[in-house]
């Protein structure tokens, strides 16, 4: 109990002194809006012209996006401090994580709360309540149950690979060109149906990297547009647990990679 | 202006520097480089689906809207706006007093600096071109003319592209941070220079926008003239467009100029 205590009051501490600067808050926090606005665009002129890729039409991908998006806003709140973890390695700072009462990567995960992620929420939540009212889907409590699920499964999926490869810095002493790379696939990937990508692609990316798993496995589900995916729909179904396997995962190899930390300061 | 001569071995230093630079972030630079293929690759790919099948939108082939995209986005990151971030960096660490009084004028540092980052850049792309065939796709110019004139509206895109670079980083003597601006800057000088989606296919409001925003003669106006394809204007009159914008843009960045320098000596005192 004390160590999430003391979890959520660091976290809170990283959001006050995010707040310090009132107007960077509001810069950064409309720059999330804008950026995340603008990026929805391609898509919306595309289909403005085509009307569909691969039979979904504008309001269903918005819905894919603002889900994504949303979920995406949701990891950024506790995952800011993951970047910072290649430099505290290679300058031997690890070191005052190790003698703390609380677990070193909780501690981390706390350090740094990037506000624009505030932006990317609201982005997130006003696509997807536009894209409602273009698709057609029953809302029972079932549905909003499995919607709230999806959206922190999606949290949970993003957090695991993070964690998976910040574990890299501890061996090779640099991580941060990877996460990169990590995020450039889900930021740009997650956003399309995934059939776009053909079945060898659609694949790899559902048991290779899960992307699957974050927002099209739900949106699939939630659109009542099951038929057109490769595995069989439980999978689909069961999205949100893939979230806490993977988690369990990128716990257990974080840690493992954690005793190869040498202390050096290199 | 005199000493412009023996100025040159310090301006030689300094794309020197840049090199160093390069090569001691060649993983880093690897890496945008893949999140850059990543990129093409899934505009190849969403191309590909909205296409549905069909050879020609428009009357325009999917081979080369994919060919034009590829292009585009690999320009557009050869010719990255880096004094926008070189003179921040230099405003945020205190260091622009020194590079103001060196004796080498700071524009001339600034020139050199862009040259330099380039030039140094540019290896990692040549490497990166046959990746981007299999990623995206890349037809080869029309005609020899076409690949001339192509050739002769980048030198235009790339001042265009530097004096933008220049102007947000200047705004950085009001507002210290420019790392916002940067980030708008990203997305939007890709959407409006037709990088993602070409501006033939843009509805006509937008595309009205877009026409009278200086970002087409980044992308849209060069890739247009590569594949033969002469813009609305007709090829004078896009060269004509972009000229404007090298002058329109060397006005604004010299008048802010003046007024940054200023700002200096009202700080300082």
């Amino acid at each position: 109990m004390t160590t999430i205590g003391i979890t959520f009051s660091m976290w809170l501490a990283s959001v006050r002194s995010e707040l310090q600067y009132r107007a960077n808050f509001l810069i950064m926090v409309m720059m999330g809006v804008v950026y995340q606005c603008t990026g929805f665009a391609f898509i919306w002129v595309v289909l403005s012209r085509f009307q569909v890729v691969a039979g979904w039409t504008l309001g269903e991908v918005a819905f894919l996006y603002g889900l994504r998006l949303t979920m995406h806003a949701l990891n950024g709140a506790i995952t800011g401090g993951l970047y910072n973890l290649e430099w505290k390695v290679r300058q031997g700072e690890f070191d005052r994580y190790l003698v703390r009462p609380v677990p070193p990567l909780l501690q981390l995960l706390c350090e740094r709360v990037h506000i624009s992620i505030l932006g990317d929420l609201i982005g997130g939540l006003v696509l997807f309540v536009a894209a409602t009212s273009l698709v057609a889907i029953a809302w029972t409590p079932l549905a909003l149950l499995y919607l709230v699920l999806a959206l922190l499964g999606g949290a949970l999926i993003e957090l695991a690979l993070r964690v998976l490869f910040s574990a890299l810095a501890f061996r090779f002493l640099s991580a941060n060109a990877f996460m990169f790379v990590l995020d450039t696939i889900f930021s740009n990937f997650a956003n399309y149906p995934l059939t776009i990508f053909g079945n060898v692609l659609e694949f790899l990316l559902t048991f290779g990297v899960p992307l699957a798993f974050m927002a099209y496995f739900p949106a699939v589900v939630l659109l009542g547009r099951t038929g057109e995916l490769l595995v069989n729909p439980l999978f689909a179904y069961a999205a949100p647990l893939a979230g806490i396997i993977w988690l369990l995962v990128a716990l257990y190899i974080f840690h493992r990679e954690m005793r190869n930390y040498q202390s050096a300061g290199h | 202006m005199k000493h412009s001569a023996s100025n040159l071995p310090a301006y030689i230093q300094i794309v020197n520097l840049w090199f160093q630079m390069a090569y001691t972030y060649r993983v880093n630079l690897a890496m945008e480089l893949v999140g850059l293929l990543l990129k093409i690759f899934l505009l190849k790919v969403v191309w590909t689906a909205v296409y549905a099948g069909r050879d020609v939108v428009d009357g325009v082939e999917l081979r080369h809207v994919i060919s034009f995209v590829t292009l585009a986005n690999l320009q557009m990151w050869l010719i990255f706006p880096m004094l926008a971030w070189l003179i921040q960096e230099r405003i945020r660490e205190g260091q622009i007093a020194i590079d103001l009084a060196r004796p080498v004028p700071f524009l001339g540092q600034l020139l050199a600096n862009q040259v330099g980052a380039t030039a140094a850049f540019a290896p990692f792309l040549l490497i990166a071109l046959p990746l981007a065939l299999i990623a995206g796709g890349m037809e080869p110019p029309a005609s020899a003319s076409a690949a001339l004139l192509y050739l002769v509206s980048m030198v235009l895109a790339y001042i265009v592209t530097a004096l933008m670079g220049m102007l947000m980083g200047l705004i950085g003597f009001w507002t210290l941070q420019t790392g916002g601006i940067q980030a708008i800057y990203d997305f939007v000088s890709l959407f409006f220079a037709g990088a993602l989606v070409p501006l033939w296919f843009f509805p006509p409001l937008l595309r009205h926008i877009a026409d009278w925003l200086p970002f087409q003669a980044q992308a849209f106006i060069p890739l247009s003239l590569y594949m033969g394809q002469a813009p609305p204007q007709g090829v004078a009159g896009a060269l004509g467009l972009q000229l404007f914008w090298v002058a329109a843009l060397f006005g604004i960045a010299w008048l802010v100029w003046q007024r940054a320098m200023r700002r200096v000596i009202i700080q300082g005192g």
